[in-house]
């Protein structure tokens, strides 16, 4: 470890410090762990104003570097434009590292780690695999390339892989070693590159799904969303390679996805399965006589009886649902939306049967009961003031109207 | 023909050749980094007057340079008609060419 003031020339000095330390190391790993110390110095020096300590750990095939400052504020990668001239130490750092990260470390202050492998004849981006990407000008990642891996997600299909697939192998980092990485140290980096590392494989899998019925990219997410599953679940002890376990991941994803959602309306259960077993006879069976089946013939092709079958060919419907806004011109020529042409329940046909029970059973109560519930409900006055009229008090309004409400409750449901 | 040599900070080594009316050469050795790009930026601009259309960075005797050096890089291509780094290390190459600033900064050969 070695310790450095808050001053520009410190970086300088941290940088010759880490070369000196990696003395035996290969010079090309020497010179971009040189490069990303001297761009976290940088950073204390620019961005905290602090004092900062050099930390280099080498193991035989893993140099870790970390770089703790004592000032307030945590690095972010930002993503500068070709001409921005600021933003680029951590960039380079995330270019030219296996994996790295930020830790706080209270009560101010916090340590930027990172880690290169010194083991490989090349790093995660070397100028060989750059230059076979095809000069890399866009800075993205290499996701392209990522086919040709030995734990291959694309399986040999990806025509882009083909040129470059010498180079890749050499130079990404195994699958192994990113699980390693994320379950061990939580390396988030990790989980990023086996996402986009096997996302070509989730997206073949969606294709095989392709149909009118849902549109591709919802069912790329759908698959991206089980690779993700996959990558979180996945238990590297067990000895199965990712991509086996994965494959029945993403499809176990999307074939919930078809059952759950595939459906506008809920079905149940066994409705889907004889719709489905329906539909699939309706087109085995109009390919085999050129003609549209009856329901006869599918309940007999089904063993299904006919009322099943037409039960099922409704549920097979509510695959699809017509929007009440689908344009829609009536008899008069008059143009509309469908919902215009459905009915509504008309609570005034209620109202008159209501009506009509209500006089009956009014017509069984005392004058002076008829008056208090007329006074009460058709002209609203409080209890109060129907006592003051009638020259009772509050209560026995309310005695009034308890009693004559239960009469007459009970003299309408007497009628049938 | 204008040359001059200087020695920056003790860490950084620059030569200054007109080969042209509005044409410089600036050839740079040594170390590149926070604590001494602004000095060569202002030497610089003290030579390159007035403003010439023409400037090659000549870079083959730097022995490195960081997010510091390209941004001045990046600044001094944006002041020129015609901006070429001659010869980066293989390190700066890949870095240069992973950002996206190979044609920005006219990266030769």
């Amino acid at each position: 470890m070695c310790t450095f003031p808050a001053e520009r020339r410190s970086v300088t000095a941290a940088r010759r410090f880490a070369s000196v330390v990696l003395g035996e190391s290969p010079g090309e790993v020497r010179e971009a762990v040189e490069l990303m110390v001297s761009e976290l110095a940088t950073n204390c020096i620019r961005h905290v104003d602090s004092g900062f300590e050099v930390i280099v750990h080498r193991s035989d095939d893993i140099i870790r570097v970390e770089v703790n400052d004592h000032g307030a504020g945590i690095p972010v990668m930002r993503s500068p434009g070709p001409e921005d001239a600021n933003g680029r130490g951590l960039w380079i750092v995330d270019m030219l590292s296996d994996a790295w990260g930020v830790t706080p470390s209270p009560p101010s202050g916090k340590t930027v780690w990172f880690t290169l492998s010194t083991t490989r004849d090349a790093g995660p981006g070397s100028l060989s695999a750059t230059d076979a990407i095809g000069g890399a000008s866009s800075g993205g990642p290499p996701a392209t390339a990522g086919g040709q891996h030995a734990d291959n997600p694309s399986l040999g299909s990806g025509p882009a892989g083909v040129a470059c697939a010498p180079m890749t192998v050499s130079c990404q980092p195994k699958v192994e070693d990113l699980f390693r990485r994320l379950r061990s140290d939580g390396d988030q980096r990790a989980r990023a590159e086996l996402v986009e590392r096997f996302l070509p494989l989730a997206r073949r899998l969606a294709l095989r799904y392709m149909g009118a019925r849902e549109p591709l990219d919802d069912l790329v997410q759908v698959a991206s969303l089980g690779l993700v599953k996959a990558i979180d679940r996945y238990d590297p002890e067990r000895g199965v390679a990712f991509a086996s376990y994965a494959v029945p991941t993403i499809l176990g994803e999307l074939k919930r996805y078809f059952r759950d959602t595939g459906w506008a309306a809920h079905v149940p259960r066994g409705a889907q399965e004889r719709a489905l077993k329906v539909e699939g006879a309706q087109r085995r069976l109009t390919a085999k006589t050129g003609r549209p089946p009856t329901f006869t013939e599918l309940a007999q092709y089904t063993e299904l009886s006919v009322e099943d079958v037409l039960d099922a060919l409704e549920a097979a419907a509510s695959h699809h649902a017509v929007s009440l806004d689908t344009p829609r011109e009536d008899d008069e020529g008059d143009a509309g939306s469908l919902g215009d042409a459905f009915g509504t329940i008309d609570p005034g046909f209620a109202l008159v049967d209501a009506g009509a029970s209500i006089g009956a059973a009014a017509c069984e109560l005392t004058e002076r009961e008829r008056e208090v519930l007329a006074l009460r409900f058709v002209a609203d006055w409080s209890q109060a003031q129907i006592a003051a009229q009638i020259g009772v008090s509050q209560m026995q309004v309310s005695r009034i109207l308890r009693r004559s409400l239960d009469r007459m409750a009970q003299l309408m449901l007497a009628v049938p | 023909v204008d040359t001059i040599e200087g020695d920056l900070e003790g860490l950084l080594s620059v030569s200054v050749t007109a080969d042209g009316p509005r044409s410089f050469r600036v050839a740079i050795g040594g170390e590149l980094d926070i604590g001494n790009v602004d000095v060569l930026e202002r030497e610089i601009a003290a030579v390159l007057q007035p403003r010439p259309d023409r400037l090659v960075l000549d870079v083959s005797a730097l022995r490195f340079a960081d997010s510091s050096g390209i941004a001045l890089w990046l600044r001094l291509a944006r002041c020129v008609d015609e901006f070429e780094l001659r010869d980066p290390s293989p390190l700066l190459r890949r870095v240069l060419a992973t950002m996206g600033l190979t044609s920005t900064l006219r990266v030769r050969p």
